[in-house]
């Protein structure tokens, strides 16, 4: 790969120290989370903290599993997770494309509405989206925090993926309008696949969203069969402490799948699909 | 094979006027190419045919169907871009066969046409690559299969070849011609490059400011240009203007004085001229000779000369003419700055009024014109 900048051996020196510095303000928490997740009990923990475990207990991650019913929390959280993703994604993808496209009156407006989503913090708009999913009936339901979610990624995929719908050559698409392409073969067939890389990112961005997001479900959900895992975490605050041990093997095992998906939507980022089709 | 006629088409973007009043008729199976300078609205022109524009107003005929209002894809036409505008996630295979497949056309069907194209392009061993894995002029050739397989009643092409090196565009327009005589289609090409326009074209249409200013078979262009911008335009290099004076004008023959004194008697029909009018004379590189002979002569500087081999650009300049260029053939060995006297042929000359019109020639020429349907658009 070509070098964007040229730097000096004092120049390196400097931007390494920065990279590393960052590096391990990053990885010092989730160590020390590590460290703790098998330490055998909440007093090794609250002793010495930063200290390495003297006994190595794995057995905190299959007990964290079990005793806190992580499996239901777990499986609500893909649940929900999954279907933010397919949801945000598949809205996303049609609006984008219609907006970057298309020529219509109140195209403009409609891209405001949804910048202004990107704008403003969605917890401001938490009582009246209450309000809205109560009178729907969906309260205390998956499918209610779904839509939710989904509501609240869509701003942001919207912009991200208006942008790269700029970038694909229109000829490509008047190529498939001549070739007899109705508007959704085109949208399907020929430009999708064209913005892999972005929809990757829109993905990888709603699935740790929403994976992560822990307020929109207190909100929504009473049932703790319907809890995903960041409200399941609670079960290790027992009335006089909380199972700190208990709680960082939970939060190790929560971190598992987020990583998962960066690592596979890395791939998608660096192929440049575009190349090829049209002269640059 | 389609008849293509453009009735009174009309393109506005707001209060921009880009096409006025086009008019054309083209015939079955013939080559017609759109050239003008950039902005003259030939690929407006061409995307409009295509469906991809609609026109402000007027009808577009395809074999006396009426189709201004149908979709791109109901108009049995095929395009290709300048950018080549393939799909870059499928294989030439599925490139080609695209718009088989959305038609729902079976499957050995579709297998049969691209082979065919494939052969015909020399694409065959390339069938299963993916378009980044093809090489400029190749992927060009691909555009153009992906057209052929749908088999158009009309091809439209957009600067095809535009992109491609020098030597690689001399090569695809080899092709495109062969093309021509082995499918007899009828296909329209904008360029802004004479020289395809001049070698492709059964008859071109030239365009300036959205509006035809001459159409004509390239002969026909090159000879009788209408105006001076049409002169201008076609040939290369392109054609030297020298300002002259009318000495004596009958409905026979105009008489104009070069600024050096000479006098050349061209027959033109000149009963609207009178002594003492100020008119251009048009005269091609080719047409004038380094050693002052001919029917007139102009005494001139020479600034440069571009030695090509088999043939010389001598540019020189003069008091009245601030820039002329003589091609000569072979190699030419002169100083620079020396002074040299160039020859002009009256029959060779063309002479444009302050209108930039050509003037007329007499009855017997002007008779071959009006039979290759010349028009002028003042």
């Amino acid at each position: 790969m070509e070098k964007i900048f040229k730097l000096r051996p004092h120049e390196q020196l400097l931007v390494q120290f920065v990279l590393l510095a960052w590096a391990l303000t990053i990885l010092l928490p989730f160590g020390i989370a590590l460290m703790n997740s098998v330490k055998p009990n909440l007093g090794a923990v609250l002793r010495e903290p930063f200290a390495l475990p003297e006994v190595w207990q794995f057995s905190n991650y299959a007990r964290a599993w079990d005793r806190a019913d992580f499996g239901e929390y777990f499986l609500n959280s893909m649940i929900i997770s999954l279907s933010t993703v397919v949801i945000s994604v598949l809205l996303a993808t049609m609006v984008s494309f219609v907006l970057a496209r298309h020529e219509f009156r109140g195209k403009s407006l409609i891209f405001i509405c949804f910048m202004i989503g990107v704008i403003i913090p969605s917890r401001l708009a938490l009582p009246p989206m209450f309000v809205v999913v109560k009178e729907l009936g969906l309260a205390n339901s998956l499918v209610g925090v779904i839509l939710v979610q989904s509501a609240v990624m869509l701003p942001l995929a919207v912009f991200i993926l208006t942008a790269f719908f700029k970038g694909v050559s229109p000829e490509i698409e008047q190529a498939a309008r001549i070739d007899g392409g109705s508007p959704f073969q085109i949208y399907w067939m020929v430009v999708l696949p064209l913005v892999k890389p972005a929809i990757a990112t829109v993905a990888l961005l709603a699935f740790v969203f929403s994976w992560n997001e822990y307020i929109l479900p207190l909100l929504f959900l009473q049932d703790r069969e319907l809890y995903p895992l960041t409200l399941g975490m609670q079960q290790f605050k027992t009335q006089f402490a909380v199972q700190w041990h208990m709680m960082f093997a939970g939060l190790i095992i929560m971190m598992a799948p987020t990583v998962i998906a960066f690592l596979l939507a890395s791939r998608a980022f660096i192929e440049g699909l575009t190349q090829g089709g049209v002269k640059e | 094979m389609a008849r293509v006629e453009l009735k009174n088409i009309n393109k506005k973007y707001g209060d921009v006027h880009v096409l006025h009043d086009i008019n054309l008729d083209i015939k079955e199976g013939e080559f017609v190419v759109f050239v003008g300078p950039s902005g003259c609205g030939k690929s407006t022109l061409l995307r409009t045919l295509a469906g991809l524009e609609e026109p402000s107003t007027g009808d577009i005929y395809l074999d006396n169907r009426n189709v201004v209002k149908e979709a791109p894809a109901d108009r049995e036409v095929a395009m290709v871009f300048q950018s080549y505008a393939l799909y870059p996630q499928m294989t030439v295979r599925d490139n080609m066969s695209f718009g088989l497949r959305i038609a729902k056309k079976n499957k050995a069907e579709i297998d049969v046409k691209v082979e065919m194209a494939a052969q015909m392009l020399k694409l065959d061993h390339l069938l299963d690559r993916k378009p980044k894995e093809l090489s400029g002029g190749q992927r060009q050739r691909v555009a153009i299969g992906r057209a052929i397989v749908r088999n158009p009643k009309l091809f439209l092409f957009d600067e095809p070849l535009s992109n491609l090196d020098a030597e690689l565009r001399v090569d695809m327009r080899v092709q495109i011609s062969k093309l021509h005589d082995e499918l007899k289609s009828t296909m329209v090409y904008v360029t802004h490059d004479q020289v395809e326009a001049m070698t492709l074209a059964d008859k071109i249409v030239v365009l300036r400011d959205g509006k035809v200013e001459q159409v004509g078979a390239p002969m026909q262009l090159y000879h009788h240009p209408v105006n001076q911008f049409v002169a201008g335009f076609i040939g290369s290099p392109k054609m030297n203007f020298l300002d002259v004076r009318v000495m004596e004008a009958t409905d026979k023959s105009v008489t104009v004085a070069l600024t050096g004194g000479d006098q050349l008697t061209l027959d033109r029909e000149g009963n609207h001229l009178k002594s003492g009018d100020d008119l251009t004379l048009g005269i091609r590189p080719e047409h004038i000779s380094l050693d002052g002979s001919g029917d007139a002569s102009l005494s001139l500087t020479l600034d440069v000369i571009e030695n090509l081999g088999a043939q010389s650009y001598v540019h020189c300049s003069g008091a009245t003419i601030e820039k002329c260029i003589v091609l000569a053939a072979g190699e030419v060995d002169l100083p620079a700055n020396s002074s040299i006297k160039i020859g002009l042929n009256a029959h060779n000359c063309h002479l444009f009024d302050q209108k930039g019109l050509a003037v007329k020639k007499m009855i017997s020429q002007a008779s071959v014109v009006r039979d290759s349907k010349v028009v002028a658009m003042s």
